[in-house]
């Protein structure tokens, strides 16, 4: 029974026909399916969320699941990539211009507000890896590298900045993912915003000293 | 002799929930590793989370007791902080498997070992608020300093112990000091407390 339906419960379409190309509702079942892991596994957890629920989430047939991923691994290393691109991407269009502290501000509040918006996200990307353990864990590992890389992107080699070390900038990024897991954790996700001031003046203490960083955390440039 | 039985079952979960992950860990396996009985694995935990709560109760103690050693020796707050760092990361490059246990994967172990890990987090940063004691008038700190450098240090140590870099750990003495004294006595200050704690604790060990 469940094999003839697609994604939205119509009749699997033909390419190119009805004026719904393939792609489109390709990408419509992969959108939700990636929204349906992200659910699931935020709220169970990862070894928790079954293929089953993840499907039920999305609201597609657990065949069609198997059409596009061979595993719940493969599906969460997949949402978890986009959501990483994601990320990136915002952070990056976010804090181009002005001076690289105005830029680390501007990144952290495009971060906080694609997180507030989906507080799943934070579970998802910050929390969830580390409860798994194992070959899982790693990611979070990776989604903490990616982070501290757009937000270290374009400071200046200048002889007047400080230069922490890597173990330095590993243990402020892991500080600042705590701030955000405990503040969702509080269940106040979509508050998420309001951490803009704490987290730039905490990230860029180590680089431009306090009193700079306190400005640079207050000013709306 | 049931005391006995029981620490070496530990012992072996210790290394065995570290090398193959607390996850993929059996009792099974536990039991093959402590050559005993499933029925005499029973008789001391009622599963293998209650064998993870215990291993990692007996981890926290001893490293709290190496911080409290060390610490005691010191006169000032300062180098109390140096000793009791300098020492824990002495130890958990001697002990990688347990750190990998009491940091990494109680982690993975359940809501009971999730809260039993932040409440070691929460002790050791109350012990650093005592450092507010001496903060001269117009230094203001944010509330949530100690848990924010807590967290900071607890995922660096995570990130080296899972990466297989835990030989490295007690290095990052002079570093970890730093971040952690800095804020309440200023660089020069904090510099210095580390200087004269670096060399009889740190080089070439």
């Amino acid at each position: 029974m469940q094999d003839t339906q697609s994604a939205d419960g119509l009749p699997r379409l033909p390419p190119g026909r009805h004026g719904l190309s393939r792609d489109f509702v390709v990408t419509n079942q992969r959108d939700r399916l990636t929204a349906g892991i992200i659910a699931t596994v935020a709220e169970r957890g990862y070894h928790e969320a079954t293929v089953s629920q993840i499907c039920a989430a999305a609201g597609v047939s657990r065949r069609t699941f198997y059409s596009y991923f061979s595993s719940k691994e493969e599906c969460y290393l997949q949402a978890f990539e986009r959501i990483g691109e994601h990320l990136a991407e915002a952070m990056a269009a976010a804090g181009s211009a002005g001076n690289w502290p105005g830029q680390v501000r501007q990144r952290l509040a495009a971060m906080l507000a694609i997180y507030a918006a989906n507080p799943d996200l934070v579970r998802f990307t910050l929390v969830v890896p580390l409860r798994a353990g194992g070959e899982i864990a790693v990611h979070q590992r990776t989604a903490l590298e990616h982070l501290l890389q757009s937000l270290t992107a374009g400071r200046p080699e200048d002889k007047s900045l400080r230069r922490p070390s890597a173990a330095i900038e590993h243990a402020l990024v892991g500080a600042l993912v705590g701030v955000i897991v405990r503040k969702v954790e509080a269940g106040e996700g979509e508050r998420l915003t309001d951490l803009v001031p704490e987290l730039t003046e905490m990230f860029l203490i180590p680089y431009i000293g306090r009193d700079n960083a306190v400005r640079a955390a207050r000013s709306n440039g | 002799m049931e005391e006995h039985q029981r620490a070496r079952v530990l012992d072996a979960a210790i290394t065995i929930f570290a090398e193959q992950g607390y996850p993929a860990t059996t009792v099974d396996d536990l039991v093959a590793a402590a050559k005993i009985g499933v029925g005499s694995f029973y008789g001391f935990f009622s599963g293998k989370e209650q064998c993870l709560l215990a291993a990692c109760e007996r981890i926290i103690d001893e490293a709290r007791s190496v911080v409290v050693a060390a610490a005691s020796e010191g006169t000032s707050w300062p180098d109390q902080v140096c000793l009791g760092l300098g020492r824990l990361l002495n130890w958990i490059g001697a002990e990688p498997l347990a750190a990998r246990v009491a940091l990494v994967e109680i982690q993975t172990g359940g809501a009971e070992a999730i809260a039993r890990y932040e409440e070691t987090l929460t002790t050791a940063a109350r012990a650093l608020e005592r450092g507010r004691e001496s903060l001269p008038r117009d230094r203001r700190l944010p509330d949530s300093l100690e848990e924010t450098t807590v967290n900071g240090i607890a995922w660096l140590l995570h990130r080296r112990l899972t990466m297989g870099e835990s030989e490295s750990i007690p290095q990052l003495f002079g570093e970890l000091g730093e971040m952690i004294l800095e804020p309440y006595l200023g660089e020069a200050r904090a510099t210095k407390a580390i200087a004269r704690h670096a060399p009889i604790e740190h080089r070439g060990s």
